[in-house]
C-alpha cells in the first residue's frame, strides 16, 4: 500500500508483483539453497549496514534475514538473477574501489558502496534487499520484544487485543447542542 | 468449448462483495433463485493476517491490497497511470474489497446528490438522500454499526444500533484539538461491533482492521449478508472468472460465460443479470462484453463506461506527539471525525469539501518503511516515531472527469488470457486546491491536539481504496450508463450496482452507500419482475 512504502510514495520496484505474491512463513526459512558461501558473506554484511547493531537492538545480520531473502528467491526464481547480480555488482565495486570484498571493507566504505548501489549500481536489487531486510527484521519475535521494551508498542496487543474504556459520550454533550451544520437541499 | 451443464437462475449476480452480497440477500429471501459468481474464494481463518504476529509482512505479500503487487492467480493485472496514479486497492474474495477495509461507515450528505445544482460540480444524482435513508437504516442493522445518533452534521439519523467504539487516550487528544479549534466533530460511525450482537462478538481492540478481523467483530459481507443469503437458498460459485455477459438478438442479457474452478468454460443463464464487480471490475467486464450489437462494450452507448473514475482526494497527515499514542490497540478506522469543512464555502478557492478522520498511529514495519532510513540513524528514527504518531486521514470530493478513466489492458493479461486494466488519474485544479486545504486543516488539528511536528504522505500516489463513478447513474442515457434504478439504459435486464454507479463521490468512505444503493436496487429489480 502507499503508506507502507519508503517516503510514502510509490517506490520504483518493477519486481513488486513477484515479491508481493511470494510469502515465506516464519518456519519456512531453513538452510540456504540459492546463495553460495561468498554471497552469503556479502549479503550478511549488506543487511548489517542497512539495519546495524545498536545498543539494545541487534543488527539485521544477527537474525534470519539472509535465510529469509534466500527463501524468497527460492520461491520466486525470477528474482534470483536480480539478487545475485546485485550482490556480485556490490562485491565487484568493493574490489575495484577498495581492493577488498564488500564484507571486508570498512563500515564507511560499505555505506558509500550501498549508496552507490541504491542510486546507480543496482537500484532494483537494493530496493528488494532493503524491503525484505525490513520485513525479516520487524517480523522477528526477538525484535518485536525489543520494540515493546523501547517504544511501548506491543505487537501482541494487535493480535489478541487489549481492554479499553467505553467511548466518553459525555464529551459530545456540547457538540450535540450545536445548530445543524449541513446544507439543506430542496426535495 | 462450453460445458453443457449450464447453470440457470432467476437472477445472476456477478461479484460477491459488499454490493453483491446485499443484492443476493435481498432477492433470495423473497424466494428468487439467485446465483452469484465470484472470482475469488472465502477467506480461510489461517489466511487472516491478524491471526499471526507477522501480520505486517503478510499484509505486504498475499494480503497486499494492491492487486498489481499481490498478483495472485485469482487477480487480474491493474496498472496505474496518470500524473497522480491511483494505488488501486481491491480484493477478489467473498466479501470483495471489504475484506481489507477499516469499517468506516458514513452516510452521504443531502448535498452530495445535488453537487451540480449547488456548486456546478460534476453531475446531479437522479436520486436524493431521502431515497436512501430507509436503506441506510436497514444496512446499519444488517452490518451491525456502532456510533452515536444526533450528529448535528448528519440529518435523519437519530440513532445508531450500537454504542460508539472506544477511542482511548489518543481519541481524547483529538477531541481536545477539535474543541480548541471550535470545529464540528462526532464519534466515528463504524461497521464494527462495540457489543456482542447477532452471534458476533464485540471488538477487542486489536486495531489495524484492514489486515483482517480474527473475531469477526468487523462487519463483512461474509459474516453478515452471506450466511443469511445462503440460508435463504442463494447459490454462490467461487473461483468463477466471468469472461463476458452474454446477450440475445433483442439486446437483452442472457447470462454470463465464466471459467469455473477447473478452468472449464460454463454458461450461467438468467433472466436478470446484476454486475457488482466494483469500480474497476465492472467497467472491465462491460468493456470485455463486446458483440456485434454492442461493439464498444455492453451498456456503453453513452461512451461513459470506464470514464469518470473517482478515487477521492486522499492523503494522511501524521502528527508526532511527545507522549505515547497507544498505537498498538484500538480500532484503526477512526476515533472522532469531522465534517466541519464538508460543504462548499464561498470563501474558498475551490468548491465542495472534505472529511477529516482522526485515527491512530502506524505499526513497526510500516513506520520503519516510511520514516526510518537505512544505516546508523535507523533505530533513532524508529524510536522517535513509533508509538508517538497518530494520523488524520483527509478524504475530499473529486469531480467526475472523462480523462480519469479505466481501460482494458490488452498487453497485461490474467491467467486465462483476459485483459487486465489500466487506470488513468490526474488531479484537477479544484482537487489540488481542496487537497491542499485538507492538509492545512489536518495539520492545524494535529498541532491543536498537541503534536510537536507533522508530516504528510502527499498526493503523488493516490490512496486507492475508493473506486467510484465508472458506470455512473444518471437520468440522461447520453451521459450515463444506468438509470436511477441501476438498470442499464441500453440493456433492459442488466443492472450495475456498486461504486461504479456513483454519479459523484461525496467525501466519505463509500461502502455504506454502496450497500444502501444495492438494497434499493434489489427492491427495484423485484418490483420490475412483478411488473
Amino acid at each position: 500500500m502507499a503508506f507502507d512504502q519508503r517516503g510514502g510514495v510509490a517506490a520504483a520496484n518493477p519486481y513488486a508483483p513477484l515479491m508481493g505474491r511470494t510469502f515465506v512463513d516464519l518456519d519456512e526459512t531453513g538452510p540456504i539453497t540459492v546463495l553460495d558461501a561468498a554471497r552469503i558473506e556479502t549479503l550478511s554484511a549488506w543487511v548489517a549496514r542497512l539495519i546495524p547493531k545498536r545498543e539494545g537492538w541487534p543488527s539485521a545480520a544477527e537474525l534470519d534475514t539472509v535465510a529469509y531473502i534466500d527463501a524468497i528467491v527460492t520461491k520466486a526464481p525470477t528474482l534470483r538473477p536480480v539478487l545475485l547480480k546485485g550482490i556480485d555488482a556490490v562485491d565487484a565495486a568493493a574490489v575495484s574501489t577498495h581492493g577488498v570484498p564488500f564484507a571486508s571493507a570498512t563500515t564507511e566504505q560499505q555505506t558509500a558502496l550501498l549508496h552507490e548501489a541504491e542510486s546507480a549500481l543496482a537500484p532494483e536489487a537494493f530496493t528488494m534487499v532493503l524491503e525484505l531486510t525490513y520485513e525479516a527484521y520487524y517480523r522477528s519475535p526477538k525484535v518485536q520484544a525489543i520494540v515493546k521494551e523501547r517504544t511501548g508498542f506491543d505487537v501482541r496487543n494487535t493480535v489478541v487485543g487489549k481492554p479499553m474504556r467505553p467511548f466518553p459520550v459525555e464529551r459530545l454533550q456540547e457538540m450535540s447542542t450545536r445548530p445543524d451544520h449541513f446544507r439543506s437541499v430542496d426535495a | 468449448m462450453i460445458d453443457q451443464q449450464s447453470d440457470t437462475a432467476d437472477v445472476l449476480v456477478i461479484g460477491a462483495g459488499a454490493a453483491g452480497a446485499a443484492v443476493v440477500w435481498s432477492l433470495a429471501r423473497r424466494g428468487l433463485d439467485v446465483l452469484c459468481l465470484e472470482q475469488g474464494d472465502w477467506v480461510a481463518d489461517q489466511d487472516i493476517p491478524k491471526n499471526h504476529a507477522d501480520w505486517e509482512v503478510r499484509g505486504r505479500h498475499y494480503w497486499n491490497a494492491s492487486p498489481g503487487k499481490r498478483a495472485l492467480p485469482v487477480d487480474y493485472p491493474v496498472t496505474n497511470l496518470g500524473e497522480n496514479p491511483v494505488d488501486v486497492y481491491m480484493y477478489s474474495a467473498v466479501g470483495g474489497s471489504a475484506i481489507g477495509y477499516g469499517g468506516h461507515f458514513w452516510r452521504f450528505q443531502p448535498s452530495d446528490f445535488r453537487a451540480k445544482t449547488l456548486d456546478d460540480f460534476g453531475v446531479d444524482w437522479p436520486i436524493r438522500y431521502e431515497d436512501l435513508i430507509p436503506y441506510y437504516e436497514l444496512n446499519e442493522k444488517m452490518m451491525g454499526v456502532s456510533g452515536l445518533g444526533g450528529d448535528p452534521v448528519q440529518p435523519g439519523r437519530p440513532s445508531v444500533p450500537h454504542p460508539p467504539i472506544p477511542i482511548g487516550r489518543q481519541g481524547n487528544r483529538w477531541i481536545d484539538g477539535y474543541d480548541k479549534l471550535g470545529w464540528y466533530y462526532w464519534a466515528q460511525s463504524q461497521a464494527l461491533l462495540s457489543e456482542d450482537a447477532d452471534g458476533r462478538t464485540a471488538c477487542v481492540n486489536r486495531g489495524f482492521c484492514a489486515f483482517g478481523c480474527p473475531s469477526g467483530s468487523l462487519a463483512l459481507p461474509s459474516n453478515t449478508y452471506w450466511p443469511q443469503a445462503l440460508e435463504a437458498g442463494a447459490r454462490l460459485r467461487t473461483h468463477a472468472r466471468v469472461r463476458e455477459v452474454t446477450v440475445n438478438d433483442k439486446g437483452e442479457a442472457t447470462g454470463a460465460l465464466y471459467y469455473d474452478a477447473d478452468g472449464r468454460l460454463r454458461h450461467a443463464k438468467a433472466s436478470v443479470v446484476v454486475i457488482c464487480g466494483n469500480g474497476i471490475g465492472t467497467p472491465r467486464l462491460l468493456l470485455m462484453s463486446k458483440s456485434n450489437r454492442f461493439p464498444d462494450g455492453l451498456a456503453n452507448g453513452s461512451g461513459q463506461v470506464g470514464k469518470n473514475f473517482m478515487p477521492h482526494v486522499q492523503t494522511m497527515v501524521i502528527g508526532r506527539f511527545d507522549e505515547p499514542t497507544d498505537a498498538d490497540h484500538g480500532a484503526w478506522g477512526g476515533t472522532v471525525s469531522s465534517r466541519h469543512f464538508y460543504e462548499t464555502n464561498p470563501d474558498n478557492d475551490y468548491v465542495r469539501g472534505f472529511t477529516m478522520v482522526a485515527m491512530r498511529g502506524y505499526s513497526p514495519l510500516n513506520t520503519a518503511l516510511q520514516v526510518a532510513p537505512w544505516g546508523d540513524d535507523h533505530h533513532d528514527a524508529l524510536e522517535h516515531h513509533l508509538n508517538h504518531e497518530a494520523t488524520v486521514w483527509v478524504c475530499g470530493d473529486d469531480a467526475p472527469e472523462e480523462h480519469n478513466r479505466v481501460e482494458l489492458d490488452e498487453v497485461n493479461l490474467d491467467e486465462f488470457g483476459l485483459p487486465g486494466v489500466t487506470t488513468h488519474y490526474t488531479l484537477s485544479e479544484n482537487s489540488k486546491r481542496l487537497g491542499a486545504d485538507g492538509v492545512r486543516r489536518a495539520t492545524e488539528l494535529n498541532y491543536a491536539a498537541g503534536a510537536s511536528s507533522v508530516r504528510t504522505l502527499g498526493f503523488d500516489s493516490i490512496l486507492g481504496w475508493h473506486l467510484l463513478g465508472t458506470a455512473r447513474m444518471g437520468a440522461d442515457p447520453a451521459d450515463s450508463v444506468v438509470n436511477a434504478d441501476h438498470r442499464a439504459h441500453d440493456v433492459p435486464n442488466l443492472y450495475v450496482v456498486d461504486g461504479s454507479s456513483f454519479s459523484t463521490g461525496g467525501a466519505v468512505n463509500p461502502t455504506h452507500t454502496i450497500q444502501a444503493l444495492a438494497l434499493r436496487a434489489a427492491d427495484k429489480i423485484w418490483a420490475a419482475r412483478r411488473g
